[in-house]
């Protein structure tokens, strides 16, 4: 359970808290069990680099989880995340330590609903960004609840 | 030899039918997503709390895909399963959008219908011949309702093993 945040509270250019993550073995271990992927190119070294990846690489579903956990961290429980959009532009590979960041970019108010636009990404300290994103996220208003 | 042409008259478009998944939204997987990524948020990991919150949006997916459970060690994609003519053997994505429509709980059980939207050629440093296949999932709830759609691209290119094979060297 987080602190809630209210649409209104929320200014454009405002970052959200970032958080690291290191591709450890027994982080890609929880990889797959987590994500549900078993495709070799996330936990077997030999595989990845026969693809052309430098080295067992993390799966779409755990970059979008690492996301999810950004902006759902950030909006509070009352939130709700509406639309995740990411390009997978470099390997995050073994080994990587990971800057999970994101920054609000634009809000607005459609069809009743208060939204807050943003830019997340992943970057590595090995090749910079490596997953840019765009979230989309509605939150409750503080005028509707005085 | 592929030709892109052959292959894009005859599957873009293509819809699989709707796959019920084997499983129904369940707990532990949720608390096993969460966990991977550190993600801590009680509402999600704790029972009491679990069974009232919409399962964490990135998790959904999971849920949907009928061939997910049990583990199995074979590269898949579910371009391969339908017989979707291809490059080669590598794949990798290279982006996804996911758009979030309805909640989904635990209890809640899930199908899926996947779509080809999109067939091209363009060159990677992979292979000159690239192809991306762009495709949406259509994943309702068991009242049918649309509760998350998914378009990913899905590049396929050949392996240095298989250039290794034809004995040209890759460009």
């Amino acid at each position: 359970m987080s602190r809630q945040r209210y649409w209104e509270m929320v200014e454009v250019g405002e970052g959200m808290p970032e958080y690291q993550l290191e591709v450890t073995p027994t982080l890609i271990a929880d990889q797959v069990s987590g994500s549900q992927d078993y495709n070799l190119m996330h936990h077997d070294r030999a595989f990845a680099q026969s693809q052309g990846a430098p080295d067992m690489y993390l799966n779409t579903g755990f970059i979008e989880a690492m996301l999810c956990r950004l902006v759902t961290d950030w909006m509070g429980d009352s939130g709700t995340l509406k639309k995740l959009g990411i390009q997978m532009r470099r390997f995050n590979t073994f080994g990587d330590k990971l800057t999970i960041k994101g920054k609000v970019t634009h809000k607005e108010m459609n069809a009743g609903e208060h939204l807050v636009y943003c830019d997340v990404w992943v970057e590595s300290d090995r090749e910079g960004v490596t997953v840019p994103g765009k979230a989309t996220i509605s939150l409750p208003s503080n005028q509707l609840n005085h | 030899m592929f030709d892109l042409e052959a292959v894009s008259a005859q599957w873009l478009g293509f819809t699989t039918e709707k796959m019920t998944a084997k499983y129904p939204v369940e707990h532990e997987p949720i608390r096993r997503h969460c966990q991977m990524v550190g993600n801590t948020n009680p509402l999600y990991l704790e029972p009491g709390y679990v069974e009232k919150t919409p399962c964490p949006p990135t998790a959904i997916p999971i849920f949907a895909l009928p061939g997910r459970l049990p583990p199995d060690p074979k590269p898949r994609t579910t371009v391969l399963d339908i017989g979707l003519p291809v490059m080669g053997q590598g794949f990798t994505n290279m982006s996804r959008e996911q758009e979030y429509l309805k909640p989904v709980y635990v209890g809640d059980h899930l199908a899926m219908q996947m779509r080809i939207v999109k067939l091209y050629q363009k060159p990677t440093r992979l292979d000159p011949d690239s192809l991306w296949i762009v495709t949406e999932d259509l994943i309702t709830n068991q009242d049918d309702e649309l509760v998350c759609l998914v378009r990913n691209t899905l590049l396929n290119f050949r392996t240095d093993e298989e250039w290794s094979a034809t004995g040209v060297t890759k460009p």
